[in-house]
C-alpha cells in the first residue's frame, strides 16, 4: 500500500506539510462562515432603530468565566503537543485530558445561560438580537463540540499512534490544537460584541 | 503559520481582551452602570492580563528551546 506523502515533512511548493495546509484551508472557510454573520450582526445592527445593550440582557460574569475557561483550554492544549515535542506521553494525556473537561465545562455553563434565558421567556424569535446571539453562541458551541470529539479520539483510540509513528502522530496533535485556538479566538471576538457593546 | 505562533498571537489577543474588558468596568463602575462585583471583576481581569504578559514571554523563551 501506498503511504500518504508529505504527512509530516514539508512539501516545497507550499512549505508546509499537507495537514497543516489542509487545517488552514479549512479554518479560512471557517473566517468566511463566522466572517459573514458578524457582518450580519453589525448590519442588523446599524439598521435596527435601537440595539439593546448586550450587558442588559446577558450575563457578563458568565460570559466572563466562559473566556478564562477558554484562555485556559488553549494553554492546556500547547501543553499537550510540548509534551509530545519532550516525549512525555502521561504528560499529554493529562493537558489534553484537562483542555476536554475544560471543553465541557464551556458547554455546561452555556447550557446553564440559555436554560436561564429560556426561562425568561427569550428564545431566538424574541428580538433580533437574541435571534443573531442565539445563531452566532450556538454555531460556536456546536464548533466547541467538534472538538471535543476529535480531541477525545486523540486522548482515547487515536494515541495508538504514538507507539508505531510518533512523529505522525504528534503532528496531528498540532493540527487539533490548531482548530482549537481558532475556536478559542472566535470566542474572544464573541464575547465583547454580543456581552458588552 | 505553527501552533506556536498561533498561540502567541492567541495569547496577544487574549491579553488584549482583558485590559479592555478591565477599562469597560471601570468606565461602567465610575458611571454607576453597575455595582461593585463588577469593578472586582475589572481587577481580576486587568491582573490576568498583566499575568498572561508574563506568561507569553514564558513559553515564547519555551517555543525557542524546543526549537532548538
Amino acid at each position: 500500500m501506498e503511504m500518504i506523502p508529505y504527512t509530516v515533512e514539508a512539501r516545497e511548493d507550499t512549505g508546509m506539510n499537507n495537514a497543516k495546509l489542509g487545517i488552514w484551508l479549512f479554518l479560512a472557510s471557517e473566517v468566511m462562515l463566522f466572517g459573514g454573520l458578524f457582518s450580519a450582526y453589525v448590519f442588523l445592527r446599524l439598521g435596527a432603530p435601537a440595539w439593546p445593550e448586550g450587558g442588559s440582557i446577558l450575563s457578563v460574569p458568565i460570559a466572563t468565566f466562559n473566556t478564562l475557561i477558554l484562555i485556559g483550554s488553549s494553554v492546556t492544549m500547547v501543553f499537550s503537543w510540548t509534551a509530545l515535542k519532550e516525549n512525555d506521553f502521561g504528560k499529554y494525556r493529562l493537558y489534553l485530558g484537562v483542555t476536554i473537561l475544560l471543553a465541557l465545562l464551556f458547554l455546561a455553563v452555556k447550557s446553564f445561560e440559555y436554560s436561564e434565558k429560556f426561562s425568561h421567556h427569550l428564545y431566538p424569535s424574541s428580538s433580533t438580537f437574541m435571534a443573531i446571539y442565539f445563531t452566532l453562541t450556538g454555531l460556536h458551541a456546536l464548533h466547541i463540540l467538534g472538538g471535543i470529539i476529535v480531541n477525545g479520539y486523540f486522548w482515547g483510540p487515536g494515541s495508538k499512534m504514538w507507539t508505531s509513528d510518533p512523529e505522525r502522530f504528534t503532528n496531528r496533535i498540532e493540527i487539533a490544537g490548531l482548530y482549537w485556538h481558532f475556536v478559542d479566538l472566535v470566542w474572544i471576538f464573541l464575547f465583547p460584541v454580543l456581552y458588552l457593546l | 503559520m505553527s501552533l506556536s505562533q498561533f498561540h502567541l498571537f492567541f495569547i496577544a489577543a487574549s491579553i488584549v481582551i482583558c485590559l479592555a474588558f478591565g477599562y469597560w468596568g471601570f468606565q461602567n463602575y465610575l458611571n454607576h452602570k453597575v455595582g461593585g462585583s463588577m469593578l472586582a471583576l475589572a481587577i481580576g481581569s486587568i491582573a490576568l492580563g498583566i499575568g498572561l504578559v508574563v506568561y507569553e514571554i514564558k513559553v515564547y523563551r519555551k517555543f525557542k528551546t524546543l526549537e532548538t
